[in-house]
């Protein structure tokens, strides 16, 4: 791509369209779809529209209202989707909320969150939420967890349906179905347990 | 339109695919957002498709994944797939007659067709076969779908002509669900048929690999 980059400091507005690099560091607000290589977040930005990248890094806090859809997402701060979340690989410590889908071959989180359906190869969420100075949120919570590996801990779920299923110490799950195995840790909580 | 759902759990364990290939297929664009149908059902939420056309999509994605590449495949079975087609082609494997190719020389002048082209084309032919147009009416038909089919190719989309006092004229009309919409018209006008271009589509798309199946 020979598109602009453009890094945005201070109190900023951008229009959307197609762009190389966006840096946000300052407060900033994207007034429509946005399309770039990189987004990199480490101040406070709020997308009027979707994110289309192909890398997405949020350091700082950053509200998408549409969609976001990327090859590779890295959370450490926060990031709060109104639309769905689609990525081959999303990962980070930050906070995620999401209350689409979030559709990604590889998830590996070990923030808190609360998203509504997480599916994909491999769903890996560790939620230690007892330590820093995220520990007044909850734990990760979703309602539906789907993939052909499932790793848990720290998570509460309505339904998480998986090849393989480990639910970890910590866990409060109402329903699990699996396929192939399923480990269970005597610290989490499973209502209800079937291989289908 | 009725159609017979099947639950995710039951296309899983009947196809064999995993979660991780049809989250993947998703991402791709190569199974649309519409066919993800959510309902509630005594455990919760849970996503059906219509039966018939997610085994078919399958079926192909497994077909083509030999010797094509995810991105190569959506490409293909997407609302407008990008392809150019030449007519002496279409004529070639049966997808439309030599009267219709005819036609179509005569009336637009045209070898080379893009999707909507083909699909206008193959939407005439059948009605056409069955008795429902005529000739000069048939520039009606190609003429609205040249037009208007790309905006309404990812929706569930019907055509409808209809004849009133000798008089003919088409209209496209979609719903953003599937099911399609519902349209009337005055009592003395006459619908003469309906096509339902979702599914028109998706044949011409299939009968389009195999062509190229065939040439390869």
């Amino acid at each position: 791509m020979t598109e602009r980059n453009v890094r945005l400091s201070g109190v900023s507005q951008l229009a959307g369209g197609d762009y190389g690099e966006v840096v946000v560091e300052g407060v900033a607000h994207i007034r429509d779809d946005i399309r770039c290589e990189r987004l990199e977040v480490s101040g406070k930005c709020r997308v009027r529209g979707r994110v289309h990248a192909r890398i997405v890094t949020i350091e700082g806090k950053c509200d998408v209202e549409g969609d976001i859809e990327a090859t590779e997402i890295r959370i450490s701060g926060w990031l709060g989707v109104v639309g769905n979340v689609s990525a081959e690989r999303l990962e980070g410590s930050g906070l995620l909320r999401v209350r689409g889908l979030v559709n990604a071959e590889d998830v590996r989180l070990w923030g808190a969150g609360r998203v509504s359906e997480i599916g994909g190869s491999r769903v890996v969420i560790e939620s230690h939420h007892h330590s820093g100075w995220l520990r007044w949120l909850r734990a990760f919570e979703a309602e539906v967890i789907e993939g052909d590996e499932v790793r848990l801990t720290g998570v509460s779920a309505g339904l998480v349906r998986g090849g393989t299923v480990y639910i970890g110490k910590g866990c409060r799950i109402d329903r699990v179905q699996y396929r192939q195995s399923l480990h269970r840790s005597d610290d989490a909580v499973v209502k209800h347990a079937e291989q289908a | 339109m009725d159609e017979e759902l099947i639950s995710k759990k039951e296309l899983l364990d009947l196809t064999g695919i995993s979660y991780g290939q049809l989250y993947r297929w998703k991402r791709k664009r190569l199974i649309p957002e519409e066919w993800f149908i959510r309902k509630s059902t005594f455990t919760g939420q849970e996503t059906f498709f219509p039966r018939d056309k997610i085994l078919a999509r399958i079926e192909l994605i497994r077909n083509m994944k030999e010797d094509l590449s995810l991105d190569e495949i959506a490409t293909k079975v997407s609302p407008v797939p990008d392809v150019t087609l030449r007519l002496a082609d279409l004529e070639k494997h049966h997808i439309v007659t030599s009267a219709t190719a005819t036609w179509c020389r005569d009336a637009t002048g045209t070898e080379v067709l893009v999707f909507g082209e083909a699909l206008a084309l193959s939407v005439i032919n059948q009605l056409i076969a069955d008795g429902s147009l005529t000739w000069p009416e048939a520039d009606i038909v190609w003429r609205t779908l040249r037009a208007h089919y790309e905006r309404f190719a990812d929706r569930a989309a019907t055509l409808v002509f209809v004849r009133k006092l000798g008089v003919s004229t088409c209209a496209l009309l979609a719903a953003r669900q599937e099911g399609g919409a519902d349209i009337e018209f005055d009592p003395d006008a006459h619908v003469v048929a309906r096509v339902d271009l979702t599914t028109a589509a998706e044949a011409l798309k299939l009968r389009v690999l195999e062509m190229e199946d065939a040439t390869r």
